[in-house]
């Protein structure tokens, strides 16, 4: 996504030209591969920073609140 | 088998380096309320000359793109919103690397930020709520696209208790947010 901030420098429409030709190589199970790795990750990082702010909550009460916020996920 | 994911592939880099930096956008927004599916990632980071070709060399490899060095220098001299893409080639991942350069919410930012690790305990820094939130407004104002309205909305809606109202609310006055703001309150 180009910055709506920044004018239009050529690299980055460089970037933006790279970016959509890899997107139209990727095959559906690569997608869904990197679909994957990107849930693990929000995951984890999710529940990292709930036991980070609520020193109280158990580690169920934890995948509780994850597993809700992913319910609620929006693409 | 790791999958190929933001963090490792953008973020463990900039842990190796020692440099300060601190993920936002959607990452952060979806970290903080709910969760949304975003393949690239937003990081703010200061860097010197020799860490920008560092970081440079980390991703001039045949697995990624990245701007000739000479793009990072140019960008890393503008006062503010210097930036870069990095694309890892297999996953079409991206990552948009903004130079805080002397912007002063970013440094002020970033010495907010907070930590937590992911699945593998790779230790990533997170910018503060209510910079995410700003960054969302300043988007909205000069015509960033309707995603960002549903993430700062989802963001006040979990974290309205929490967020640092002082911080939030100077920060919209002095950056001219108030217009913004007020259309997206509920």
């Amino acid at each position: 996504m180009l910055d709506p901030l920044i004018p239009v420098q050529p690299h980055h429409l460089e970037a933006e030209r790279i970016y959509v030709e890899i997107a139209r190589r990727l095959t559906p199970a690569q997608q869904l591969a990197t679909l994957h790795g990107l849930q693990q990750t929000a995951w984890a990082l999710k529940a990292s920073l709930l036991r980070s702010e609520h020193g109280e909550l158990t580690e169920e009460d934890i995948q509780l609140l994850v597993r809700e916020s992913f319910r609620d996920a929006t693409p | 088998m790791q999958l190929p994911d933001l963090v490792s592939l953008f973020v463990a880099p900039l842990n190796r380096l020692g440099v300060s930096y601190m993920v936002t956008g959607s990452v952060a927004s979806s970290t903080y309320s709910y969760a949304r599916f975003t393949n690239d990632i937003d990081v703010v980071a200061v860097l010197s000359d020799v860490e920008a070709e560092r970081l440079h060399a980390a991703f001039d490899t045949p697995d990624f793109y990245v701007p000739p060095l000479e793009v990072m220098h140019l960008e890393r001299q503008r006062p503010a919103h210097g930036h870069f893409n990095v694309i890892h080639a297999a996953t079409g991942l991206k990552a948009d690397f903004f130079f805080a350069g002397s912007d002063r919410l970013m440094r002020r930012s970033l010495e907010l930020r907070r930590q937590a690790p992911d699945q593998n305990g790779e230790r990533v820094w997170f910018a503060p709520p209510e910079y995410v939130i700003l960054s969302k407004l300043l988007y909205l104002r000069d015509g960033g696209s309707p995603k960002h309205v549903a993430d700062v909305q989802a963001m006040l809606q979990v974290r309205d208790e929490t967020l640092d109202r002082g911080f939030l609310l100077g920060e919209i006055e002095s950056l001219g947010l108030q217009a913004t703001w007020a259309s997206l309150k509920p």
